[in-house]
């Protein structure tokens, strides 16, 4: 479940674990591990530890992330940001120091970034006719 | 005597040094036309005459007294519908700031122009709350809508926030009317420098929004004030009832 939260905050000293997501604003000193989810700016502190997938509107990176990275507006990357992953996003600004290993693919506007993302829709499967029996077997999906 | 309005005394309104004040508070009662049947503590079954009251077309009720005394009357608030409540304080208090009731008589005003915000309640087990749960000390796990946990490294205080006021400020730090709770995480940090010669402790503070969350401590029981009141539990759910409680509130109120 989604919450509203006009600033949602994860200190230095804490760690959650699991689904994290919230609509509003967040900012992350602490550790985090499962996936993030933040509808606002994601706020990554310079000593926070990510092992996440992370989904944002916006983000400001200085710290560990080890994890895809899906922004849809814009990413910075501060002097000590450290990403594992690939990165996906509208537009970027990284600073000089700043490290990451893994693909980039940046622009193409909103749908360019869902589209980065998508999962290929499975062929749709035929209606049987009347009296018709279909047989689902991998040798027939094939 | 308007109908619509009944009155419940704390039971420290019976003694010598509060005549007088009630006494202004009954003259500005009566010069606004809001009278209404009276019940003090200790005098009445108060919540059977008040049952009868309501009955009867009471639409206010309405405390006076302390935040403390009001407070206990919280479980009793949220059972009742088609009531809207008024707090009359007898003292300064962070929640009579926060309401924007100013003492005795000149709250009386307030009352009778019956602007309502109609709050949000907590529950701690089923059991409402008004302010605020607080743990001064503990290690506590924190899972939130049953789909992430947190936890603090170090032990550190824990306050579960409906409607919390900053003592020093008068800031209102969790609002009422956002439909949500916030959980409020304090946790010490050492710092060292200069090969560990010089030291500080910084209070690093976490702050979440949700709407259910579980608190529990490895089969330890979880102790908590809730509205002052102690609550004690292995596993202690907390949930929110968004837009419940019409109360009566003054134009310097702190919230919106």
């Amino acid at each position: 479940m989604s919450i509203a939260s006009a600033q949602t905050v994860i200190a230095r000293g804490v760690r959650v674990e699991g689904d994290f997501k919230s609509q509003g604003n967040v900012t992350i000193e602490g550790e985090l591990v499962g996936s993030l989810t933040c509808g606002g700016h994601l706020t990554i502190g310079a000593e926070a530890l990510i092992e996440a997938t992370v989904h944002a509107d916006e983000a400001t990176v200085s710290g560990a992330i080890q994890g895809n990275v899906t922004v849809k507006r814009r990413l910075e990357l501060k002097a000590t940001a450290r990403l594992k992953g690939d990165i996906v996003a509208e537009t970027t600004a990284i600073e000089p120091g700043a490290a990451m290993e893994g693909l980039m693919k940046i622009g193409g506007g909103a749908k360019g970034v869902e589209k980065a993302r998508e999962v290929p829709a499975a062929a749709p499967k035929p209606i049987p006719k009347p009296g018709e029996v279909v047989i689902n077997t991998p040798e027939a999906e094939a | 005597m308007s109908p619509t309005f009944a009155y419940v005394y704390d039971a420290v309104l019976s003694q010598g040094g509060a005549a007088k004040d009630v006494l202004r508070i009954e003259t500005e009662v009566g010069r606004l036309g809001i009278q209404g049947p009276i019940f003090r503590e200790g005098f009445h079954d108060v919540q059977g005459s008040l049952s009868q009251a309501i009955k009867e077309g009471s639409k206010n009720i309405v405390f006076v007294g302390s935040d403390i005394w009001f407070l206990q009357w919280v479980p009793w608030f949220a059972k009742q519908t088609g009531i809207s409540i008024g707090f009359l304080p007898v003292e300064h208090s962070p929640l009579s700031r926060a309401l924007g009731m100013p003492l005795g008589g000149a709250a009386v005003g307030i009352l009778a122009a019956r602007v309502l915000k109609v709050m949000d309640l907590g529950t701690v087990n089923g059991r409402p709350f008004l302010t605020e749960a607080i743990a001064p000390q503990t290690s506590a796990r924190l899972e939130f809508e049953g789909s992430y946990a947190v936890r603090a490294k170090t032990p550190g205080p824990l306050a579960i926030q409906n409607f919390a006021i900053q003592p020093k400020t008068g800031e209102v730090i969790s609002v009422p009317t956002d439909g949500q709770l916030e959980a409020v995480l304090q946790t010490p940090i050492e710092r060292s420098a200069l090969f560990g010669m010089w030291k500080k402790t910084e209070i690093e503070e976490t702050r979440i929004a949700f709407t259910r969350g579980v608190v529990s401590d490895a089969g330890n029981p979880v102790q908590l004030l809730v509205d002052g009141l102690p609550v004690t539990g292995k596993e202690v759910v907390f949930d929110v009832l968004p837009g419940v409680l019409p109360v009566i509130v003054g134009p310097d109120r702190l919230f919106g």
